[in-house]
């Protein structure tokens, strides 16, 4: 699985859920984590279109998109996505 | 018919000098009941107290009631009873009203109820009725209006500027949890940490953040002087209150929209994020101290204008307030720090502790969504009062 994180070095949002991301993301060993900055990385994230609201976490599994979680998450909110994603396998 | 002209004369008369009969009426003598003992220290105090009150008033009459005497010790029990106290002493009745002990509060209450009583006509004097045997009815009995508070540690604050000082506080507060401007902040502070100097940190960032208040403030003087010239046109009044009302009304119906959508950070307006963005990468890459602190001030004036109109509601109601409450200029200023202070101290915060952590802590928007919908309430309920009971905004209630 593999999941396209955008986030802003300005995005006070994207500062608050670094701590949760840790610490979800450490539970799964076979989520690889692609980062992109909003500002910065413009060109590389045109493909992604990209909605309004920052953080944007887009999930492929063997590269087709099929899932986007936008804004801020709780931790256990994070997990059930992530659980729910990997019981569709 | 000539008989009934002249009645007709001595009633308009008579109402064109009655306002005079009540000022008259007005300086009668109010008589201040003291009960008290030789042996009770506090009736010492208050004893001191009434001397000093006797310099001050012409028109107060203190009337002692030793209460080793057996009758005046009867008396204080029937009076007591009456006013539903203890019979302790030192007791003091004023009117229809009743002071038992003694500490500062109860002298500002005393003096406020003498300056009250005098001012706007004497109340029933209950202590009498009962001398007299007369019945004392519900109504003789009045109730305390405190304008002076004594708080532990701080000391007496007046009811009026406790109100204004929590307005400010409360105000600044809510208005500085709006997103409007912190974004900017963020990404300052992220690219002066990537830069490892710390002086320069310091230097760079606290510039950016005393420009922004300084201008604030500025804004918010200038809007004050305005609304102290136009106090006195109703209309105007009204309509910043109709503003109040559309912005709060605004305010809310925005949460209310967008409470199903995900919290995070709008992106919006991207070129002029992306000039913001160019704009502080070239300070922070400065050589020069200097040049880098005319670039961040240049930036904090020019992102707090833009920002401004994002967030002008409270400031401009809190300066409505103000000029209402007809203060010196010393205290416009002081209130207006105040608020700015409470505006900027999230942001002291997150800087501060960026600064000690070399680390920027993020803080959910969630926060800042309740904060607007806080707003607009406070907005509303400014705009009803700015309309309805322009009294209570002046915080004589």
């Amino acid at each position: 699985m593999k999941i396209v994180r955008v986030t802003a070095m300005w995005c006070m949002s994207c500062l608050a859920m670094k701590k949760v991301w840790k610490q979800v993301f450490a539970e799964y060993s076979d989520i690889e984590i692609i980062d992109y900055d909003f500002d910065m990385d413009t060109q590389a994230i045109e493909q992604y279109n990209i909605g309004k609201i920052l953080p944007e976490l887009i999930v492929f599994k063997d590269n087709i998109e099929v899932k986007r979680i936008v804004g801020e998450k709780s931790k256990t909110n994070l997990f059930q996505i992530l659980e729910e994603l990997h019981e569709t396998n | 018919m000539k008989r009934i002209r002249n009645i007709v004369w001595i009633l308009i008369l008579g109402l064109l000098i009655s306002p005079f009969f009540q000022t008259v009426h007005a300086e009668e003598t109010i008589d201040i009941h003291f009960f008290h003992s030789q042996y009770c220290l506090h009736c010492k105090d208050m004893d001191t107290f009434f001397q000093s009150l006797e310099e001050e008033y012409d028109n107060i009459n203190i009337i002692y009631y030793e209460i080793s005497d057996q009758d005046n010790a009867d008396l204080l029990e029937a009076v007591a009873l009456t006013f539903n106290q203890k019979a302790e002493v030192p007791f003091v009745a004023i009117g229809g009203l009743s002071f038992v002990g003694y500490n500062t509060q109860t002298t500002y209450d005393i003096q406020a109820t003498i300056d009250r009583y005098t001012a706007n006509h004497y109340r029933t004097d209950i202590v009498n009725k009962v001398i007299n045997g007369e019945t004392v009815s519900i109504g003789d009995f009045d109730t305390l209006e405190r304008s002076v508070v004594v708080l532990p540690l701080i000391g007496e604050v007046e009811l009026e500027s406790l109100s204004l000082l929590l307005s400010a506080v409360v105000l600044g507060l809510v208005d500085g949890f709006n997103p409007c401007a912190m974004w900017v902040l963020i990404f300052l502070i992220t690219m002066l940490i990537n830069y490892n100097d710390r002086k320069r940190m310091w230097i760079i960032g606290f510039t950016f953040l005393f420009t922004s208040a300084l201008l604030y403030f500025l804004i918010m003087v200038s809007w004050l002087q305005l609304a102290v010239s136009l106090t006195a046109v109703l209309w105007i009044r009204y309509l910043i209150g109709a503003f109040a009302l559309g912005f709060g009304g605004y305010h809310i119906y925005q949460y209310f929209k967008n409470r199903k959508q995900d919290v995070g950070c709008e992106v919006t307006d991207q070129t002029r994020r992306q000039k913001i963005i160019e704009q502080i990468k070239n300070i922070v890459k400065k050589q020069s101290l200097w040049l880098a602190l005319v670039g961040v001030v240049v930036l904090a004036i020019t992102v707090n204008l833009i920002e401004l109109a994002c967030s002008a509601g409270l400031p401009l109601l809190f300066t409505q307030i103000l000029a209402y409450n007809n203060l010196g200029m010393g205290t416009y200023l002081m209130y207006i720090g105040i608020y700015v202070f409470f505006f900027l101290i999230d942001d002291l915060a997150i800087f501060i502790i960026a600064m000690i952590t070399m680390k920027v802590t993020g803080v959910s928007n969630k926060y800042s969504k309740w904060s607007s919908v806080i707003g607009g309430i406070i907005m509303l309920l400014i705009g009803f009062l700015l309309i309805f009971f322009p009294n209570i905004i002046m915080f004589n209630f």
